[in-house]
């Protein structure tokens, strides 16, 4: 699709340039792949399940276990499901990353690995032991993944399957589909004002204390988003939109992934510690966590009610105005920062192109299986949760399970850019500001709301 | 932790497109400015990527800075309104 300069020189007329197609995005960008797939493995297990089938030939379900016979009895019984899960997801994964140019020789080897790792995490989460005493999988797999990312060199194929953003994304829109849309709608307008009240404070908090500091406007900015709305996510999106200096945008890439894993340990603690309920307890994550797979990894070791609460929270409450933060922004970056009288202005078409376009997916998703539910009957719905509802949970679990081993195998330290004290602090402040508020509106305020969803 | 790394990657386009909405590159007086902006630029940076968007003419890379590219061209007597600069920002391979 592109030149090289040599031959681009003698432009005469604009037709001698190769094209690039408008649609080419839908193909190359890992967003839109996440809910290419997430979609085709819901409609996959609609058409099974209306071809009178069904998608669970493809989902392994492991009994609990709790010696080396029960074990081999409940790997044995899942044999076929398993390898015919790794071939549909190995399929999948490796058109989607075929498409955003990782190479296939390697990738297939790397996946391999990764879904046997996965595997013998969700071993270890069905052993009777790991559940008495409380070991949550998800931390073992991302405690796992951080010792053997920062103490092992990890080979060049099996960094090439580590997509922490592809499986996450594929394992919301999965757990879209498990959501009726009508409690989206119901929880949507108090994720909306809890997760916004949070976000302008937090963002606010941090912007004043590094501008107070010294720091550059867009710097602040850069911070302040990544800190209170989604992340890595939001830094990108926001450094895109007012041109952060690249240095800026890398450093508060490493405030965001070195706090939003902390945060993981902490918020688990001290929600144990607190002895919140499982919907609030998703709830404030949802409300503190800065990125969707920090989240879900937190999320995940209390349970489906937490993990609900906290998609609520984070895709309905915060990633989704993404857009609407970075037209803002950009707005008063334009005229306020630069006075810019010419050139290009900030146009509200940026609340369109930064939309997170796994959240569609999400959506989709929900609303398919809510029009399904509602046009049968009782006993029809009953096949449907069996058949499809529960089998895509399934395939959920797996997604979310490569997320804990990717987010802990690709958080080098080593890798991350040195930051100073003062973004350091700025974002502190914002962080330490967000886990209060979090706990006061998602347990206090809202817990009720969040326990009875 | 190491401050040579960098936890993303700058993709910088310059894009020249025609206010009239006729083709780019084909509209006098526009189309002699453009070839200028596209010559001084591959003057000073070879790694360019060169296509056609309906009626706008981009070049792409991630190997110069934006704002160094802004600078070059306003230096040369090119302002802001002849161009458009676009920064996207992705994460490096692997970050959360």
């Amino acid at each position: 699709m592109t030149t090289s300069p040599s031959q681009a020189s003698p432009l005469s007329t604009e037709k001698q340039l190769p094209k690039q197609s408008r649609w080419t995005g839908f193909i190359g960008k890992e967003d839109w792949w996440t809910v290419w797939i997430g979609l085709f493995l819901v409609l996959f297990a609609v058409v099974l399940w209306a071809a009178s089938g069904t998608i669970k030939v493809f989902t392994p379900s492991l009994s609990t276990w709790s010696d080396w016979a029960s074990l081999r009895t409940t790997l044995s019984n899942n044999v076929w499901e398993t390898i015919l899960l790794f071939v549909l997801l190995l399929v999948l994964f490796t058109i989607a990353t075929s498409f955003l140019k990782v190479k296939i020789g390697r990738f297939v080897p790397g996946f391999t690995l990764l879904f046997v790792l996965s595997l013998l995490i969700n071993i270890f989460s069905s052993w009777k032991i790991a559940s008495k005493y409380g070991i949550e999988a998800p931390l073992v797999a991302l405690a796992l993944g951080l010792v053997l990312g920062n103490v092992m060199k990890i080979p060049a194929w099996f960094d090439s399957a580590l997509r922490t953003e592809l499986y996450v994304k594929v394992g919301i829109i999965l757990l879209g589909a498990t959501l009726p849309f009508t409690l989206i709608a119901k929880a949507g307008p108090v994720a909306f004002l809890q997760a916004t009240i949070i976000a302008l404070i937090t963002f606010f908090v941090i912007f004043w204390a590094a501008r107070a500091f010294g720091l550059d406007q867009r710097f602040a900015a850069t911070l302040g988003t990544g800190g209170s709305v989604c992340g890595v996510s939001a830094a990108i999106a926001i450094g895109s939109s007012i041109k952060t200096k690249k240095e800026h945008v890398s450093v508060t890439i490493s405030l965001v992934v070195v706090y939003a894993v902390v945060f993981i340990f902490l918020l688990s603690f001290l929600i144990k510690a607190l002895g919140v309920e499982a919907g609030p307890a998703g709830a404030w994550i949802g409300t503190s966590e800065f990125a969707d797979a920090a989240g879900v990894t937190a999320a995940s070791s209390f349970g489906d009610d937490a993990l609900t609460s906290f998609t609520l929270m984070k895709v309905v409450g915060r990633d989704m105005f993404i857009g609407v933060w970075s037209f803002i922004l950009a707005f008063i970056s334009v005229t306020v920062w630069e006075k810019r009288k010419d050139g290009p202005k900030a146009g509200a078409k940026e609340i369109v192109s930064r939309f997170p376009k796994f959240v569609i997916g999400f959506f989709i998703a929900s609303i398919l299986l809510t029009i399904i539910m509602a046009s049968v009957s009782d006993a029809t719905q009953a096949v449907i949760n069996s058949d499809v509802i529960a089998p895509v949970k399934s395939i959920r679990t797996w997604a979310f399970t490569f997320t804990f081993l990717t987010i802990g195998l690709t958080t080098r330290f080593r890798e991350l850019t040195t930051v100073g004290w003062k973004p350091v602090a700025a974002f502190g402040a914002g962080a330490v500001i967000n886990v209060v508020l979090g706990y006061l509106l998602s347990v206090v305020l809202f817990g009720h709301f969040w326990s009875d969803l | 932790m190491n401050n040579r790394q960098e936890t993303c990657v700058q993709r910088v386009k310059v894009v020249f497109r025609n206010s009239s909405g006729k083709s780019a590159i084909e509209s006098e007086p526009q189309s002699e400015k453009i070839r200028a902006m596209i010559h001084l630029l591959q003057k000073a940076h070879e790694d360019w990527s060169l296509y056609a968007v309906k009626h706008q003419i981009v070049m792409e890379t991630t190997t110069l800075d934006f704002g160094i590219i802004s600078e070059m061209l306003e230096r040369n007597g090119f302002p802001p309104s002849d161009y458009d600069v676009q920064v996207e920002y992705e994460r490096k391979w692997g970050m959360l």
